[in-house]
């Protein structure tokens, strides 16, 4: 087989791996930074270092799992050029809730409204922590995966997730004039105002 | 309840992701991932990563040489200590260099170039530029300052490059592909033969590595090991003479390799010439040459392919 075939198959593998992955990496990007024209150009740039390293990255057995972790770390190392935007995350890029079409159903549930405070609470967490409710309760991966992709132990994974989810709580306690906060997190459960 | 944040949270987070615009993803789709990055004249590059597409750009060099003095003396074989003046008067040099080629050429934006890598041999500093969409080295000494810039897009390539000088002859000598063996490390290499008449000819190889490598040697075709500065992603090194590198020594924290260096028969340009340009075809990857006389250098005209 000739190189350029050889280059040619390797394009060909990666433009698929570009097709199947792209979506899923901006949620991802997008959940992490809060901004979708962010989160766009992070996974641009993801992807443009997956396509240096391709040659490499085809081999392993899971591309997609490290293009994810390209892209945490590309995540984190922007916000921490970023930080002023650490506790204060521009929201108005959020996707309108309103304009799910399942909103009636979930509005019967309370859904929205929870989903709603939910996710004004998770921007005011810090990048990591963000990251690690990210990594844990939208990709699924385990505390031991977390950690790989952090870079840290799970130990760390552990306090980090334990410390934002306090945090979310704490976010959505009830305030003393009541009313604005829909939801509090008891040892029994989750009671609506 | 934990259990009922959890809970609560993954919905959150699954319905604020399904809420983004099915748009983004096919901005994203649509992008190309393999342009060609821009390189440094007078030269073209080769990517060693694979799939690396052949693409152009265009590059522009002004050498200016200085007073006699012995070929490139104080040279040496590994990156020495910069003193703050050293690399403050070179980047000096340098940045009105590159002011002066961006007047030159109509190409200037006022973007600054900032320096990525630089190497240090005695008394001469070479510094790797970037503007975001244009890369440049700049090579100062006691006897000269050579500055090139490179930019171009995937779609098409022009190479071009000019020389001035007060010497008897200063300019592009050759231009030269780098390819690869493929291996980890080098993500892309490229090499350039430049000559002036008051030092000698020199060669300037550089390129991007791989974010865990931490050093580069490169090995001469005379088998004399030439250590490059490597940091920040990039690594740089240069060398009197016209002697090709065949093969990097690449350190990174799971030990050595070596990748081997292929350097095709170069289109030669006419020697002493002032400038001089070339066009790399993609996708047959044939190149052609011509020089013509600039500065007090020499003229000419030749044309080759590789």
């Amino acid at each position: 087989m000739t190189q350029s075939v050889r280059r040619n198959q390797a394009r060909e593998e990666f433009e698929r791996f570009v097709a199947d992955s792209a979506d899923d990496l901006l949620r991802t990007g997008f959940l992490m930074v809060w901004d979708l024209t962010s989160a766009e150009d992070l996974v641009q740039e993801c992807l443009f270092r997956i396509a240096r390293r391709w040659h490499r990255v085809r081999t392993m057995e899971h591309p997609k799992a490290y293009a994810r972790q390209v892209l945490v770390n590309l995540a984190l190392d922007d916000a921490k050029r970023r930080h002023r935007r650490r506790s204060e995350l521009d929201l108005r890029n959020r996707p309108a809730m309103e304009d799910r079409d399942d909103q009636a159903a979930a509005s019967a549930l309370g859904m929205v409204e929870i989903t709603s405070e939910l996710i004004d609470a998770l921007g005011t967490l810090a990048p990591r922590q963000r990251a690690a409710l990210v990594l844990r309760y939208f990709e699924d991966l385990s505390e031991a995966q977390v950690a790989e992709i952090l870079g840290c132990s799970v130990g760390t994974v552990k306090s980090t997730t334990s410390r934002a989810l306090e945090r979310l709580r704490e976010a959505l306690a009830p305030v003393e004039s009541g009313g604005v906060r829909g939801i509090t997190y008891t040892n029994g459960g989750n009671e609506h105002d | 309840m934990t259990e009922q944040l959890e809970a609560d949270l993954r919905e959150a987070l699954s319905r604020c992701a399904s809420g983004i615009p099915s748009d983004a993803g096919a901005r994203l789709r649509a992008i190309d991932y393999h342009p060609r990055r821009s390189r440094i004249s007078p030269r073209l590059k080769v990517g060693t990563l694979a799939g690396a597409a052949v693409t152009t750009g265009t590059v522009l060099s002004v050498v200016i040489l200085g007073g006699a003095s012995p070929a490139f003396a104080g040279w040496t074989a590994s990156p020495t200590a910069a003193s703050a003046s050293q690399t403050t008067s070179a980047d000096a040099s340098c940045q009105a260099q590159l002011a002066s080629l961006a007047a030159l050429s109509g190409s200037a934006d006022g973007t600054p170039w900032t320096a990525v890598a630089t190497d240090v041999r005695g008394p001469f500093t070479l510094v790797v530029y970037q503007d975001g969409s244009s890369d440049a080295t700049c090579l100062s000494g006691p006897s000269l300052t050579a500055v090139s810039t490179s930019s171009g897009s995937r779609a098409s390539e022009s190479v071009s490059g000019s020389a001035s000088g007060t010497g008897d002859g200063s300019g592009l000598s050759s231009i030269s592909r780098v390819a690869g063996s493929g291996s980890d490390g080098i993500e892309q290499a490229t090499v350039a033969h430049l000559d002036s008449t008051s030092d000698g000819a020199y060669t300037v190889i550089d390129g991007q590595l791989d974010a865990d490598v931490t050093g580069v040697t490169l090995v001469r075709s005379d088998g004399e090991d030439i250590q490059a500065s490597a940091g920040s992603g990039w690594f740089v090194a240069w060398w009197p003479g016209s002697l090709d590198a065949t093969s990097a020594e690449i350190t990174t924290p799971g030990g050595v390799t070596t990748e081997t260096l292929n350097t095709p028969a170069q289109p030669p340009l006419p020697s002493g010439s002032g400038s001089g340009s070339c066009d790399q075809n993609s996708p047959t990857g044939a190149t052609t040459c011509s020089g013509a006389s600039g500065g007090s250098g020499t003229g000419g005209a030749s044309t080759g392919s590789v």
